[in-house]
């Protein structure tokens, strides 16, 4: 009989266990719903009121329309605005192991480009194979370290472990304050790298209710350190450099390192220029793993640059064809080379003045065509034959040149600026090229080709993307700019959410040079 | 032996009593927790629908601010997000108007980037359910108020 009441108890018990825990469990979702509801209602009543005012179609272009979200948004929240598919308004671009030449020849290539309303620059540097590498391995370094103090001391109890050969452009990290038995620590400094200067300080309690606090930006410091990993603790190991902490505060407490954020300088894009060694060089390799794109303007004129090239741009040996060559599929709503090449068109600069116009050349199919804009902004373009006639026609007209293959190919004046620039937008369903492939023939995932297909000029393979080397002409300037535009997922508003947030995303067709649905993708999360 | 009882029968009865006790406390704040924030929800629901339909609708008939007597529904959009300035000026002259959302203690304001535009209602007590959304009036942003009580 005991027995049978004792499990008549413990019955009991569980009966109410089980009750009990699920209604605390309701309570708490119920709560947390609300703020997740709350924000994607927000978020969405800025979109709602951005597509009411029209400038959500212009938010890549106006860049005050970022200050119209921060009025519109509460100040309670923070976020972030990712763009995708839409090439970034500034590219940085990586001349990877160029030469003094082969800069200028790429700052040549890459010059602004005016789509859809707004400019796309370029900013090109030169860079070695060794930032390729630390922009394939660098992981953002997180700790969360306690440092605890007994009484006032300053202790070295947590450290920063960094590749040697980062180059740091942000760096922060929070702090926090929390009770070592009955006492919160108080007047804390924080010195990175023992060099005397403070990173943070605070100068009274730092405890529950006002953490975390974050540090000034210490990448110019960490910088400094890394060039050759200098400091005092400082410890070099396998090229990654450990640079001490120092934290002191006056009173018992714990000092809570949390959030570490250390931002590498990245690249958009890499650009080889002549460069062959790709199957030799592991560290490409690595990189090219990670997803992020290279662009290679490589001549391959022999079987040993083939061999160099093929495991990379996925290249297979061609066989020589007919003598013009075109996209091998011209549909710029589904691919994004033809797309951006017909947005892009050509951008002549007039630079001379010869009277009232202002003039300068533009190189197409290889030849060079003067072009003049009259003081009427009206734009003049050179004919070859006297089947092109005398072309003379104003922004948004239309003219015919003759290509390489015979056939009338149709251009329009998208744009003049200033009388000192104009844009040629190609307006047919293909486009001709000369033949500029190379002496060996190569094929693979053509982009551009003969027409039988049996060899290529321009192949992609994955993110990585190869040119054959190229006289001076336009469109393959053109051609260089689109493959190195396709990385299509960027920040135009780049915060670190510091608490749980919620995504809202919305599509914004642009208009006019070519077919462009965007996507916006807000991230929202609560400061406080 | 008859009539004696162990002293672990006994604190085992006042320890299984307690927690009996503890347990009921918690659930009834839970309870008492769970029906307050329910309560609050169900006026903040009420806020964002009112909020939406003044918002995203024109009203009916559209153009209900010709004829504000003979309004059916109030709705100061042109387009969701759009709001006429016409429809808030009349709004504003006929705040009585409101009433055809069964509000009975509410304060309504709406603000373009310089100027209040619109208010209607009563000052809210110290415990109100506020909602804010930002709209687009005819030119400048601004933003809508609701709050519930």
């Amino acid at each position: 009989m005991k027995g049978f009441i004792h499990l008549i108890e413990v019955a009991i018990a569980g009966m109410i266990i089980i009750l009990v825990i699920p209604t605390f469990f309701t309570a708490q979702i119920i709560k947390h719903s609300w703020e997740r509801a709350d924000l994607i209602a927000t978020a969405n009543d800025i979109i709602d009121s951005l597509k009411a005012s029209g400038d959500l179609e212009k938010i890549l272009n106006e860049s005050e329309i970022i200050n119209k979200i921060n009025a519109l948004k509460p100040p309670n929240i923070k976020y972030s605005l990712k763009i995708t598919e839409a090439p970034k308004q500034n590219i940085l671009v990586g001349c990877c192991e160029c030469t003094d030449t082969q800069l200028a020849r790429a700052k040549e290539f890459l010059t602004p480009v005016y789509v859809n309303n707004r400019w796309i620059n370029f900013t090109v540097e030169k860079i070695k194979i060794d930032d390729i590498k630390i922009l394939a391995e660098f992981n953002d370094s997180t700790i969360t370290k306690d440092v605890v103090f007994e009484t006032a001391d300053n202790i070295v109890d947590a450290w920063i472990n960094v590749s040697k050969s980062t180059n740091v452009i942000e760096a922060k990290m929070d702090v926090s304050g929390d009770l070592n038995v009955d006492s919160y620590p108080s007047d804390i400094a924080i010195d990175i790298g023992n060099s005397g200067v403070n990173d943070f300080s605070f100068t009274s309690e730092l405890n529950l209710g006002n953490s975390p606090k974050q540090t000034s930006d210490f990448s110019s410091k960490l910088n400094s350190i890394l060039q050759t990993c200098s400091c005092s603790g400082c410890s070099l190991f396998d090229n990654y450099c450990t640079i001490p902490i120092n934290v002191t505060s006056q009173t018992k407490g714990i000092v809570r390192l949390s959030n570490l954020f250390i931002k590498p300088k990245g690249y958009d894009n890499i650009l080889f220029i002549d460069y062959t060694n790709f199957d030799e060089n592991q560290i490409i390799q690595n990189y090219i793993k990670t997803g992020k794109p290279v662009v290679a303007v490589t001549d391959i004129t022999d079987e040993t640059t083939f061999n160099k090239m093929n495991y990379t741009f996925n290249l297979s040996a061609g066989s020589p064809g007919s003598t013009t060559l075109n996209f091998t599929k011209f549909a710029p709503e589904e691919n994004k080379i033809a797309k951006y090449f017909l947005g892009f068109g050509f951008g002549i600069s007039t630079p001379t003045i010869v009277g009232t116009k202002k003039q300068g050349d533009w190189y197409i199919w290889e030849g060079p065509r003067q072009v003049n804009i009259t003081a009427d902004r009206h734009v003049e373009v050179e004919n070859k034959t006297t089947e092109e006639g005398i072309i003379n026609v104003i922004e948004g007209g239309s003219f015919n040149l003759k290509g390489p293959d015979l056939n009338f190919y149709t251009f329009k004046v998208k744009k003049i600026f200033d009388m000192s620039n104009v844009t040629f937008q190609a307006l047919n369903t293909s486009f001709v090229f000369k033949d500029f492939s190379d002496s060996f023939k190569v094929s693979g995932n053509n982009v551009i080709s003969n027409p039988d297909n049996t060899f290529a000029a321009m192949t992609t393979n994955g993110t990585s993307i190869w040119i054959s080397n190229f006289p001076q002409s336009d469109e393959y300037k053109t051609l260089v700019k689109t493959a190195i535009a396709q990385p299509e997922e960027w920040y135009l508003v780049e915060n670190v959410p510091e608490r749980k947030f919620i995504d809202a995303s919305t599509f914004v067709n642009l208009c006019c040079d070519m077919p462009e649905t965007i996507g916006l993708e807000f991230m929202l999360w609560y400061m406080y | 032996m008859r009539g004696q009882i162990k002293i672990e029968y006994i604190f085992g009865i006042v320890f299984f009593a307690l927690i009996i006790f503890y347990l009921a406390v918690q659930i009834g704040n839970a309870v008492t927790g769970v029906a307050s924030d329910s309560a609050m929800d169900n006026m903040k629901v009420r806020t964002n629908s009112i909020l939406k339909i003044l918002i995203e609708d024109q009203g009916e008939p559209s153009n209900w601010e010709d004829d504000a007597a003979n309004a059916k529904r109030i709705g100061l959009a042109t387009s969701p997000y759009n709001l006429s300035k016409s429809k808030i000026a009349k709004l504003n002259e006929t705040c009585g108007l409101m009433e055809k959302f069964n509000l009975s203690s509410y304060k309504l304001t709406i603000f373009n980037s310089t100027d209040q535009l619109l208010a209607c209602g009563y000052s809210p007590p110290l415990v109100s359910i506020p909602i804010i959304k930002p709209v687009f009036i005819e030119g400048s942003y601004g933003n809508i108020t609701l709050e519930v009580w």
